[in-house]
Protein backbone atom coordinates (compact mmCIF):
# COMPACT_ATOMS: atom_id res chain seq x y z
CA UNK A 1 0.00 0.00 0.00
CA UNK A 2 1.28 3.42 -0.84
CA UNK A 3 1.61 5.95 1.54
CA UNK A 4 1.13 9.27 -0.42
CA UNK A 5 -2.03 11.06 1.04
CA UNK A 6 -2.94 12.68 -2.08
CA UNK A 7 -5.85 14.56 -0.75
CA UNK A 8 -6.10 18.16 -1.65
CA UNK A 9 -6.26 20.11 0.54
CA UNK A 10 -8.86 22.56 1.34
CA UNK A 11 -8.50 25.25 3.11
CA UNK A 12 -10.40 28.42 1.16
CA UNK A 13 -10.19 30.71 4.22
CA UNK A 14 -6.72 31.60 5.94
CA UNK A 15 -6.54 30.01 9.50
CA UNK A 16 -4.05 31.27 11.56
CA UNK A 17 -2.71 29.02 14.14
CA UNK A 18 -3.53 30.41 17.27
CA UNK A 19 -0.79 30.90 19.92
CA UNK A 20 0.79 27.38 21.12
CA UNK A 21 1.97 27.63 24.85
CA UNK A 22 4.62 24.99 24.10
CA UNK A 23 6.19 27.70 22.34
CA UNK A 24 5.16 31.09 24.03
CA UNK A 25 5.65 29.34 27.31
CA UNK A 26 8.75 28.12 27.06
CA UNK A 27 11.93 30.37 27.71
CA UNK A 28 13.96 28.48 25.76
CA UNK A 29 12.42 29.46 22.56
CA UNK A 30 13.04 33.27 23.61
CA UNK A 31 16.69 32.70 24.39
CA UNK A 32 17.11 30.99 21.38
CA UNK A 33 15.59 34.02 19.47
CA UNK A 34 17.52 36.50 21.29
CA UNK A 35 21.18 34.75 20.11
CA UNK A 36 19.91 33.58 16.56
CA UNK A 37 18.72 37.51 15.96
CA UNK A 38 22.97 38.72 15.91
CA UNK A 39 23.40 36.56 13.27
CA UNK A 40 21.02 37.67 10.63
CA UNK A 41 22.38 41.82 11.09
CA UNK A 42 23.56 43.13 8.01
CA UNK A 43 27.03 43.35 8.66
CA UNK A 44 28.55 46.82 7.44
CA UNK A 45 27.12 49.89 5.88
CA UNK A 46 27.51 48.82 2.82
CA UNK A 47 26.57 52.40 1.27
CA UNK A 48 29.81 53.72 2.24
CA UNK A 49 32.41 50.11 1.63
CA UNK A 50 30.43 48.15 -0.85
CA UNK A 51 28.77 49.74 -3.18
CA UNK A 52 29.05 52.84 -5.08
CA UNK A 53 26.27 53.00 -7.81
CA UNK A 54 23.44 52.93 -5.04
CA UNK A 55 22.70 55.57 -2.53
CA UNK A 56 20.83 55.85 0.82
CA UNK A 57 17.92 57.43 -0.82
CA UNK A 58 17.45 55.12 -3.30
CA UNK A 59 16.94 52.30 -0.28
CA UNK A 60 13.78 53.94 -0.01
CA UNK A 61 12.41 53.92 -2.71
CA UNK A 62 13.03 50.73 -3.39
CA UNK A 63 11.48 49.18 0.49
CA UNK A 64 8.30 52.11 -0.68
CA UNK A 65 7.56 49.88 -3.43
CA UNK A 66 7.92 46.38 -1.38
CA UNK A 67 5.81 47.99 1.08
CA UNK A 68 3.33 49.12 -1.65
CA UNK A 69 3.38 45.77 -2.99
CA UNK A 70 2.92 44.05 0.47
CA UNK A 71 0.37 46.47 1.08
CA UNK A 72 -2.25 45.91 -1.82
CA UNK A 73 -1.28 41.84 -1.85
CA UNK A 74 -2.33 41.65 2.29
CA UNK A 75 0.90 39.85 2.78
CA UNK A 76 1.53 38.64 6.31
CA UNK A 77 3.49 41.02 8.54
CA UNK A 78 6.69 39.30 8.17
CA UNK A 79 6.94 39.25 4.93
CA UNK A 80 8.22 42.83 4.29
CA UNK A 81 10.87 42.69 7.44
CA UNK A 82 12.05 39.41 6.10
CA UNK A 83 12.57 40.56 2.75
CA UNK A 84 14.40 43.83 3.92
CA UNK A 85 16.62 42.21 5.72
CA UNK A 86 17.25 39.89 2.85
CA UNK A 87 17.70 43.02 0.96
CA UNK A 88 20.16 44.52 2.97
CA UNK A 89 22.09 41.30 3.76
CA UNK A 90 22.78 40.96 -0.05
CA UNK A 91 23.76 44.39 -0.53
CA UNK A 92 26.26 43.85 1.61
CA UNK A 93 28.31 41.13 -0.09
CA UNK A 94 27.39 41.92 -3.96
CA UNK A 95 27.98 45.25 -5.96
CA UNK A 96 24.88 46.00 -8.03
CA UNK A 97 23.58 48.41 -10.06
CA UNK A 98 21.04 50.96 -9.57
CA UNK A 99 19.26 49.09 -12.57
CA UNK A 100 18.72 45.73 -10.82
CA UNK A 101 17.79 47.00 -7.99
CA UNK A 102 14.37 46.84 -8.59
CA UNK A 103 14.88 43.47 -9.73
CA UNK A 104 16.47 42.33 -6.32
CA UNK A 105 13.87 43.86 -4.39
CA UNK A 106 11.14 41.44 -6.39
CA UNK A 107 13.53 38.45 -5.79
CA UNK A 108 13.47 39.11 -1.92
CA UNK A 109 9.67 39.85 -1.62
CA UNK A 110 9.60 36.44 -4.01
CA UNK A 111 11.52 34.55 -1.26
CA UNK A 112 10.17 35.91 1.60
CA UNK A 113 6.63 35.39 0.76
CA UNK A 114 7.79 31.96 0.37
CA UNK A 115 9.71 31.08 3.70
CA UNK A 116 6.73 33.63 5.51
CA UNK A 117 3.33 32.98 4.44
CA UNK A 118 1.08 30.96 3.76
CA UNK A 119 0.30 32.10 -0.18
CA UNK A 120 3.21 33.28 -1.84
CA UNK A 121 3.80 35.79 -4.02
CA UNK A 122 4.16 34.54 -7.99
CA UNK A 123 6.85 35.42 -10.03
CA UNK A 124 4.50 36.45 -12.68
CA UNK A 125 2.69 38.87 -10.14
CA UNK A 126 6.12 40.47 -9.13
CA UNK A 127 7.19 40.89 -12.67
CA UNK A 128 4.36 42.55 -12.95
CA UNK A 129 4.44 44.88 -10.34
CA UNK A 130 7.57 46.50 -11.91
CA UNK A 131 5.56 47.13 -14.96
CA UNK A 132 7.55 43.88 -17.03
CA UNK A 133 10.62 46.16 -16.28
CA UNK A 134 11.77 43.05 -14.53
CA UNK A 135 11.38 39.46 -16.37
CA UNK A 136 10.09 36.28 -15.16
CA UNK A 137 13.23 34.97 -16.07
CA UNK A 138 15.65 37.53 -14.54
CA UNK A 139 13.79 36.43 -11.35
CA UNK A 140 13.91 32.84 -11.39
CA UNK A 141 17.76 33.32 -12.02
CA UNK A 142 18.55 35.65 -9.67
CA UNK A 143 17.08 33.39 -6.35
CA UNK A 144 19.25 31.53 -6.51
CA UNK A 145 22.39 34.09 -6.71
CA UNK A 146 20.19 35.55 -3.45
CA UNK A 147 19.98 31.96 -1.65
CA UNK A 148 23.83 31.30 -2.25
CA UNK A 149 25.13 34.63 -1.26
CA UNK A 150 23.06 34.47 1.82
CA UNK A 151 24.84 31.37 2.77
CA UNK A 152 21.41 29.88 2.25
CA UNK A 153 20.41 31.00 5.94
CA UNK A 154 16.90 32.59 5.24
CA UNK A 155 15.29 32.18 8.51
CA UNK A 156 16.35 35.65 10.31
CA UNK A 157 14.75 37.11 13.54
CA UNK A 158 13.27 40.13 12.82
CA UNK A 159 11.68 42.43 15.79
CA UNK A 160 7.96 40.99 14.64
CA UNK A 161 8.87 37.32 16.03
CA UNK A 162 9.38 38.72 19.73
CA UNK A 163 5.60 39.84 19.47
CA UNK A 164 3.89 36.78 20.44
CA UNK A 165 6.36 36.07 23.22
CA UNK A 166 6.89 39.55 24.79
CA UNK A 167 2.62 40.41 24.78
CA UNK A 168 1.64 37.62 27.48
CA UNK A 169 4.64 39.21 29.64
CA UNK A 170 2.98 42.34 29.50
CA UNK A 171 0.97 43.06 32.75
CA UNK A 172 -2.30 43.65 32.06
CA UNK A 173 -2.30 43.43 28.25
CA UNK A 174 -4.03 40.62 26.79
CA UNK A 175 -3.91 38.53 23.14
CA UNK A 176 -6.61 40.71 21.65
CA UNK A 177 -5.58 41.36 17.47
CA UNK A 178 -6.18 44.91 18.46
CA UNK A 179 -3.19 44.99 20.70
CA UNK A 180 -1.04 42.32 18.34
CA UNK A 181 -1.43 44.62 15.06
CA UNK A 182 -0.13 47.64 17.40
CA UNK A 183 2.57 46.12 18.50
CA UNK A 184 3.54 44.79 15.32
CA UNK B 1 23.10 38.56 -20.81
CA UNK B 2 24.72 36.96 -17.51
CA UNK B 3 26.39 39.20 -15.32
CA UNK B 4 29.18 39.31 -13.80
CA UNK B 5 27.53 38.27 -10.38
CA UNK B 6 25.68 35.38 -12.15
CA UNK B 7 28.81 33.95 -13.81
CA UNK B 8 31.06 34.26 -10.37
CA UNK B 9 27.79 32.23 -9.26
CA UNK B 10 27.77 29.75 -11.54
CA UNK B 11 30.91 28.71 -11.45
CA UNK B 12 30.78 28.24 -8.04
CA UNK B 13 28.03 26.30 -8.90
CA UNK B 14 29.84 24.07 -11.29
CA UNK B 15 32.77 23.77 -8.95
CA UNK B 16 30.07 21.90 -6.35
CA UNK B 17 28.71 19.62 -9.02
CA UNK B 18 32.19 18.17 -9.34
CA UNK B 19 32.88 18.47 -5.75
CA UNK B 20 30.25 15.24 -4.68
CA UNK B 21 31.14 12.26 -7.25
CA UNK B 22 27.50 10.03 -7.65
CA UNK B 23 28.41 6.45 -6.86
CA UNK B 24 24.70 5.19 -6.32
CA UNK B 25 21.28 5.68 -6.97
CA UNK B 26 19.84 5.29 -3.65
CA UNK B 27 16.21 5.87 -4.43
CA UNK B 28 13.03 8.10 -5.94
CA UNK B 29 10.38 9.84 -4.70
CA UNK B 30 8.02 11.75 -5.47
CA UNK B 31 9.93 14.89 -4.51
CA UNK B 32 13.18 13.87 -4.32
CA UNK B 33 15.75 11.35 -6.02
CA UNK B 34 18.45 10.26 -3.30
CA UNK B 35 22.08 9.75 -4.60
CA UNK B 36 25.03 7.87 -2.74
CA UNK B 37 28.15 10.14 -3.16
CA UNK B 38 31.63 11.03 -2.34
CA UNK B 39 32.55 14.57 -1.06
CA UNK B 40 36.18 14.84 -3.15
CA UNK B 41 36.80 17.30 -0.73
CA UNK B 42 37.00 15.56 2.52
CA UNK B 43 36.50 12.30 1.38
CA UNK B 44 33.37 11.45 3.24
CA UNK B 45 30.67 9.38 1.76
CA UNK B 46 27.27 11.28 1.42
CA UNK B 47 23.78 11.15 0.83
CA UNK B 48 22.83 13.72 -2.18
CA UNK B 49 19.09 14.90 -2.40
CA UNK B 50 17.73 16.42 -5.58
CA UNK B 51 15.22 17.73 -4.85
CA UNK B 52 12.55 17.61 -7.91
CA UNK B 53 11.55 20.88 -9.79
CA UNK B 54 8.08 19.75 -9.92
CA UNK B 55 5.64 20.38 -12.81
CA UNK B 56 6.00 23.11 -15.39
CA UNK B 57 3.20 25.06 -12.90
CA UNK B 58 4.92 24.61 -10.17
CA UNK B 59 8.79 25.25 -11.82
CA UNK B 60 7.08 28.67 -13.07
CA UNK B 61 7.92 29.72 -9.43
CA UNK B 62 11.20 29.01 -9.54
CA UNK B 63 12.55 27.26 -6.14
CA UNK B 64 10.39 24.43 -4.28
CA UNK B 65 9.74 26.19 -1.34
CA UNK B 66 9.23 23.07 0.78
CA UNK B 67 12.90 22.58 0.05
CA UNK B 68 13.49 25.73 1.40
CA UNK B 69 11.97 25.50 4.49
CA UNK B 70 13.23 22.08 4.94
CA UNK B 71 16.90 23.53 4.37
CA UNK B 72 16.11 26.49 6.90
CA UNK B 73 14.73 24.29 9.66
CA UNK B 74 17.68 22.04 9.00
CA UNK B 75 20.32 24.83 9.45
CA UNK B 76 18.51 25.36 12.69
CA UNK B 77 18.74 22.03 14.28
CA UNK B 78 21.85 20.50 15.22
CA UNK B 79 21.58 17.36 17.44
CA UNK B 80 23.54 14.21 17.37
CA UNK B 81 19.96 12.40 16.69
CA UNK B 82 19.19 14.59 13.77
CA UNK B 83 20.43 14.03 10.25
CA UNK B 84 23.21 16.67 9.45
CA UNK B 85 22.65 18.86 6.66
CA UNK B 86 26.19 19.62 5.37
CA UNK B 87 25.65 21.17 2.26
CA UNK B 88 22.93 22.55 -0.01
CA UNK B 89 23.21 23.72 -3.30
CA UNK B 90 21.34 25.12 -6.35
CA UNK B 91 21.69 24.80 -10.18
CA UNK B 92 18.98 26.58 -12.14
CA UNK B 93 16.17 26.06 -9.81
CA UNK B 94 16.78 22.94 -8.75
CA UNK B 95 17.99 22.57 -4.98
CA UNK B 96 19.92 19.53 -3.65
CA UNK B 97 21.13 18.98 -0.41
CA UNK B 98 23.74 17.28 1.07
CA UNK B 99 23.50 14.89 4.54
CA UNK B 100 25.29 12.85 6.83
CA UNK B 101 25.07 9.01 4.84
CA UNK B 102 22.97 6.66 6.50
CA UNK B 103 22.96 2.98 6.54
CA UNK B 104 19.54 2.18 6.06
CA UNK B 105 16.86 3.82 3.98
CA UNK B 106 16.40 7.38 3.83
CA UNK B 107 13.39 9.96 4.76
CA UNK B 108 7.13 13.38 8.95
CA UNK B 109 7.86 10.94 12.00
CA UNK B 110 7.42 7.58 10.91
CA UNK B 111 9.86 4.33 10.45
CA UNK B 112 11.01 5.49 7.49
CA UNK B 113 11.74 8.85 8.20
CA UNK B 114 14.31 7.13 11.29
CA UNK B 115 17.43 6.27 9.97
CA UNK B 116 20.05 4.16 11.99
CA UNK B 117 23.55 4.55 11.18
CA UNK B 118 26.54 1.10 11.28
CA UNK B 119 27.38 2.78 14.95
CA UNK B 120 23.84 2.50 16.00
CA UNK B 121 23.02 5.95 16.10
CA UNK B 122 19.37 7.26 15.39
CA UNK B 123 18.57 9.88 13.25
CA UNK B 124 15.32 11.87 12.16
CA UNK B 125 15.25 12.21 8.40
CA UNK B 126 12.88 14.96 7.13
CA UNK B 127 11.62 17.87 7.46
CA UNK B 128 10.03 19.18 4.43
CA UNK B 129 6.46 19.97 6.60
CA UNK B 130 8.01 20.24 10.21
CA UNK B 131 6.88 23.82 11.68
CA UNK B 132 10.27 26.12 12.61
CA UNK B 133 9.88 26.44 16.56
CA UNK B 134 9.33 30.18 17.12
CA UNK B 135 7.73 30.76 14.42
CA UNK B 136 3.40 30.52 15.18
CA UNK B 137 0.94 32.55 13.76
CA UNK B 138 1.58 30.90 10.50
CA UNK B 139 -1.19 29.19 8.75
CA UNK B 140 -1.25 25.21 9.88
CA UNK B 141 -2.28 22.61 6.99
CA UNK B 142 -3.85 19.40 8.26
CA UNK B 143 -2.70 17.37 5.50
CA UNK B 144 1.12 16.98 7.40
CA UNK B 145 2.42 13.37 8.81
CA UNK B 146 1.72 10.44 6.83
CA UNK B 147 -1.95 8.98 7.29
CA UNK B 148 -0.86 5.91 9.41
CA UNK B 149 0.83 7.93 12.61
CA UNK B 150 -1.54 10.97 11.97
CA UNK B 151 -3.19 11.89 15.31
CA UNK B 152 -6.74 12.09 16.06
CA UNK B 153 -6.96 16.14 16.37
CA UNK B 154 -5.89 16.22 12.61
CA UNK B 155 -7.72 13.55 11.24
CA UNK B 156 -10.70 15.68 12.37
CA UNK B 157 -9.12 18.39 10.95
CA UNK B 158 -7.35 20.61 13.40
CA UNK B 159 -5.44 23.54 12.17
CA UNK B 160 -4.16 24.83 15.24
CA UNK B 161 -2.30 21.86 16.73
CA UNK B 162 0.78 21.15 19.03
CA UNK B 163 3.61 19.18 19.40
CA UNK B 164 1.35 16.35 20.81
CA UNK B 165 0.97 15.54 16.69
CA UNK B 166 4.54 14.54 17.11
CA UNK B 167 3.94 12.30 20.08
CA UNK B 168 0.95 10.42 18.53
CA UNK B 169 3.24 9.36 16.13
CA UNK B 170 5.95 8.01 18.14
CA UNK B 171 3.56 6.01 19.90
CA UNK B 172 2.22 4.96 16.59
CA UNK B 173 5.90 4.08 15.88
CA UNK B 174 6.39 2.31 19.47
CA UNK B 175 3.46 0.28 18.66
CA UNK B 176 4.62 -0.73 15.93
CA UNK B 177 7.98 -1.27 16.88
CA UNK B 178 6.45 -3.92 18.86
CA UNK B 179 3.95 -5.64 17.11
CA UNK B 180 6.57 -5.09 13.97
CA UNK B 181 3.58 -4.20 11.87
CA UNK B 182 1.92 -0.76 11.53
CA UNK B 183 -0.63 -0.39 14.30
CA UNK B 184 -3.29 1.61 12.36
CA UNK B 185 -2.45 1.27 8.67
CA UNK B 186 -5.92 3.09 7.95
CA UNK B 187 -6.80 3.87 3.65
CA UNK B 188 -8.25 6.50 4.11
CA UNK B 189 -8.64 9.34 6.67
CA UNK B 190 -12.12 7.56 7.61
CA UNK B 191 -10.59 4.23 8.31
CA UNK B 192 -7.72 5.67 9.95
CA UNK B 193 -10.02 7.04 12.83
CA UNK B 194 -12.00 3.92 13.02
CA UNK B 195 -9.39 1.66 13.63
CA UNK B 196 -7.92 4.36 15.96
CA UNK B 197 -11.56 4.41 17.45
CA UNK B 198 -12.02 0.52 17.48
CA UNK B 199 -8.33 -0.18 19.53
CA UNK B 200 -8.65 3.33 21.87
CA UNK B 201 -12.47 3.53 22.29
CA UNK B 202 -14.59 6.68 20.33
CA UNK B 203 -13.80 10.11 22.26
CA UNK B 204 -16.81 12.02 23.25
CA UNK B 205 -17.44 15.78 24.79
CA UNK B 206 -16.88 14.40 28.07
CA UNK B 207 -13.15 12.55 27.33
CA UNK B 208 -11.98 15.29 24.74
CA UNK B 209 -14.10 18.85 25.25
CA UNK B 210 -14.29 20.38 21.99
CA UNK B 211 -13.70 17.78 19.62
CA UNK B 212 -17.28 17.94 18.09
CA UNK B 213 -16.16 21.52 17.47
CA UNK B 214 -13.40 20.42 14.91
CA UNK B 215 -14.05 21.36 11.22
CA UNK B 216 -13.54 17.45 10.06
CA UNK B 217 -15.34 16.29 12.95
CA UNK B 218 -17.90 12.72 11.99
CA UNK B 219 -19.90 11.23 14.62
CA UNK B 220 -18.64 7.74 15.13
CA UNK B 221 -20.07 4.43 15.94
CA UNK B 222 -19.17 4.00 19.84
CA UNK B 223 -16.29 1.68 20.74
CA UNK B 224 -15.02 1.21 23.93
CA UNK B 225 -11.92 0.42 22.99
CA UNK B 226 -9.93 -2.67 24.72
CA UNK B 227 -6.92 -2.50 26.90
CA UNK B 228 -3.38 -2.42 25.40
CA UNK B 229 -2.27 -5.41 27.42
CA UNK B 230 -4.79 -7.41 25.72
CA UNK B 231 -2.63 -6.55 22.56
CA UNK B 232 0.62 -6.13 23.81
CA UNK B 233 1.00 -9.22 25.25
CA UNK B 234 4.71 -9.73 25.75
CA UNK B 235 5.04 -5.68 26.87
CA UNK B 236 6.05 -4.62 30.38
CA UNK B 237 3.68 -2.91 32.58
CA UNK B 238 5.83 0.61 32.28
CA UNK B 239 6.63 0.27 28.61
CA UNK B 240 2.23 0.00 28.47
CA UNK B 241 2.20 3.00 30.54
CA UNK B 242 4.48 4.87 28.46
CA UNK B 243 2.24 3.87 25.25
CA UNK B 244 -1.13 4.56 27.18
CA UNK B 245 0.50 8.72 27.80
CA UNK B 246 1.80 8.80 24.12
CA UNK B 247 -1.58 7.24 22.18
CA UNK B 248 -4.15 9.49 24.39
CA UNK B 249 -7.05 10.59 21.72
CA UNK B 250 -7.89 13.81 23.83
CA UNK B 251 -4.14 16.17 22.85
CA UNK B 252 -4.83 17.59 26.39
CA UNK B 253 -4.22 14.82 27.99
CA UNK B 254 -1.89 13.34 26.02
CA UNK B 255 2.59 12.92 27.11
CA UNK B 256 4.34 15.89 26.50
CA UNK B 257 7.67 14.83 25.38
CA UNK B 258 9.10 15.84 29.09
CA UNK B 259 6.16 13.88 30.65
CA UNK B 260 6.88 10.96 28.91
CA UNK B 261 10.78 10.81 29.67
CA UNK B 262 10.00 10.96 33.11
CA UNK B 263 8.53 7.94 32.88
CA UNK B 264 9.52 4.49 34.89
CA UNK B 265 10.04 3.35 31.54
CA UNK B 266 13.50 5.08 30.94
CA UNK B 267 14.77 4.73 34.44
CA UNK B 268 13.89 0.66 34.50
CA UNK B 269 16.01 -2.02 33.83
CA UNK B 270 17.29 -3.03 31.16
CA UNK B 271 19.22 -0.57 30.29
CA UNK B 272 19.50 0.64 26.40
CA UNK B 273 22.16 -1.16 24.79
CA UNK B 274 24.79 0.81 23.41
CA UNK B 275 24.40 1.80 19.57
CA UNK B 276 27.61 0.07 18.07
CA UNK B 277 26.36 -3.42 19.91
CA UNK B 278 22.86 -3.14 18.77
CA UNK B 279 22.55 -5.82 16.26
CA UNK B 280 22.68 -4.96 12.22
CA UNK B 281 20.59 -6.38 10.06
CA UNK B 282 21.67 -8.36 7.15
CA UNK B 283 21.67 -6.26 4.21
CA UNK B 284 22.15 -2.37 5.09
CA UNK B 285 21.93 -1.10 1.67
CA UNK B 286 19.17 1.64 0.80
CA UNK B 287 16.52 -0.03 -0.15
CA UNK B 288 13.68 2.45 -2.19
CA UNK B 289 12.95 5.89 -0.47
CA UNK B 290 9.12 6.38 0.23
CA UNK B 291 8.24 9.84 0.34
CA UNK B 292 6.07 12.26 1.93
CA UNK B 293 3.31 13.92 0.93
CA UNK B 294 3.89 17.69 0.99
CA UNK B 295 0.85 20.46 0.58
CA UNK B 296 0.33 21.15 -2.48
CA UNK B 297 0.84 25.15 -2.61
CA UNK B 298 -1.41 27.31 -3.91
CA UNK B 299 -0.92 29.63 -6.65
CA UNK B 300 -1.80 33.01 -6.28
CA UNK B 301 -4.65 33.79 -8.78
CA UNK B 302 -2.93 35.59 -11.44
CA UNK B 303 -6.26 37.44 -12.73
CA UNK B 304 -6.95 40.98 -11.30
CA UNK B 305 -3.87 42.00 -10.60
CA UNK B 306 -5.28 45.19 -10.29
CA UNK B 307 -3.97 48.42 -11.78
CA UNK B 308 -2.70 51.04 -10.17
CA UNK B 309 0.60 49.95 -8.78
CA UNK B 310 3.07 48.49 -11.18
CA UNK B 311 5.87 50.32 -11.85
CA UNK B 312 8.94 50.46 -13.42
CA UNK B 313 11.31 52.59 -10.55
CA UNK B 314 13.78 54.99 -11.31
CA UNK B 315 16.65 55.79 -9.26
Amino acid sequence: MELYCSEVPTCPEETIASEDPTLTRDARVLDNMMQLQLFNVPPQNYFKHIQSDIQPYMRKVITRWMLEVCEEQACEDRVLVVAINFLDRFLCSCVVQRTQLQLLGSVCLLLASKLRQSRPLSVDLLAYYTDYSVSAEEIKSWELLLVSKLGWDLAPITACDFVDHLLPLVPGVGREPIVRKHAT
Amino acid sequence: METVEEKRGRIRIEEKLKRYEKIDFLGEGQFATVYKALDVETKQIVAVKKIKLGSREEARDGINRTALREIKLLQEVHHPNLIGLLDVFGYKSNVSLVFDFMDTDLEDLKPNNLLVNSAGVLKIGDFGLARFFGSPNRQYSHQVVTRWYRSPELLFGARSYGTGVDMWAVGCILAEMLVRCPYFPGDSDLDQLTRIFTALGTPTEETWKDVTKLSDYLSFKHFDGSPLRDLFLAASDDLLQLLGGLLMINPSKRYSCTQALKMPYFSNRPAPTPGPLLPLPPSIRSKKETEKPTLKRKIIEESGFGTSLAKKLQF
